[in-house]
């Protein structure tokens, strides 16, 4: 629920320029009369009316998502599916069912993100900080557990061995998801790396456990080569740095 | 198609009366000459091109359901 405090003329001007402006249908608002205004004697002495409007925001969104996506479907072509609309705080959900859900999430998910960020742009979201997610069958929502699972599992492999790992590039939210996931596990962090909207998440191997990280390095053979560049560029930078501050 | 794509960039753009949007035949495929004002020119083509590519993504779509190919070109 969003609350406003509108003013106009009369109590109904009040209100229907509100709806107006924001170009919401009535049946979305309910409203209380704070003061109901006076016309005064020849407009002198008027004063105007005070409205607060309660908009349900949620059911609003719902509605103009539905909305959208089935025109946009519609429009190119598609006759046969549904719309499961579900409400994931803050965003809104638009589950499409369809016969041609294959074509619809399309390769490596290309057609689900370009109709999610279509209708995205549609809409005016200023002021919102919601946005509607277009998924397929629930196909969105079916990978993320599986990268969240593979991202869990690289995450303890980075802790055991002490190397960080790469993911593969991917979207904002399911970034997000994964994110979310890898605190769980300790000894790790994860950064975001990369351009554009689509980045790679970086898991490291967390320095203050350094104990552990470091271990392994007496097995194997590449610390030996980390070791030696180390020391000797300790040694080539603070002797210079002496003589420059001795002189 | 054709009104598929003037519902996506009506949507879009500020000033919806100068969306104009031509259809070629071609042999293979169609070509979909649109024609925005200049000013809205950013807001159909998008941060890296990122919106002009989610149309015509849709719109191959649209085109593998209906067997129809259709080019989107966004004119100057």
């Amino acid at each position: 629920m969003k609350y406003f405090e509108v003013e106009g003329r009369t109590v109904d001007q009040a209100v229907n320029n509100f709806l107006a402006e924001n170009d919401i249908p009535k049946d979305f608002v309910e409203y209380e009369v704070m003061t109901s205004g006076s016309k005064g004697f020849l407009g002198i002495g008027s004063k105007n009316a005070q409205v607060k409007i309660k908009f349900n925001e949620i059911e609003f969104l719902k509605r103009k998502g539905r909305l959208l996506i089935s025109e946009l479907l519609e429009k190119a072509g598609f006759e046969d599916f549904s719309i499961e609309v579900k409400n994931r705080n803050p965003d809104i959900v638009l589950n499409i069912i369809s016969p041609d859900s294959k074509l619809l999430i399309g390769k490596n998910a290309q057609m689900l993100d370009s109709m999610q960020f279509i209708i995205n742009r549609m809409m005016d979201w200023e002021g919102s900080d919601s946005s509607f997610i277009v998924d397929v069958e629930d196909y969105r929502e079916r990978v993320v557990e599986t990268l969240k699972e593979k991202a869990v599992k690289l995450a303890k492999t980075v802790r055991r061995t002490g190397k960080p790992i790469k993911m593969s590039p991917m979207v904002t939210l399911v970034r997000k998801e994964i994110h979310m996931a890898l605190k769980q596990v300790q000894g790790i962090s994860t950064v975001s790396k990369g351009d554009g909207h689509l980045k790679e998440i970086l898991i490291l191997p967390e320095r203050k456990a350094g104990g552990r990280s470091r271990r392994p390095d007496n097995r194997g053979g590449r610390p030996q080569r980390s070791r030696r560049p180390e020391n000797k560029q300790e040694t080539k930078t603070e002797q210079p740095d002496n003589k420059d501050g001795a002189e | 198609m054709k009104e598929l794509v003037e519902f996506i960039v009506r949507s879009l753009v500020d000033n919806q009366d100068a969306v104009s949007l031509k259809e070629v035949e071609g042999e293979k495929a169609s070509i979909l000459e649109l024609r925005v004002d200049q000013s809205d020119l950013g807001k159909v083509i998008g941060k890296q091109g990122r919106t002009a590519k989610s149309i015509r993504t849709i719109l191959n779509a649209s085109g593998v359901k209906s067997g129809k190919k259709v080019v989107l070109e966004i004119l100057e």
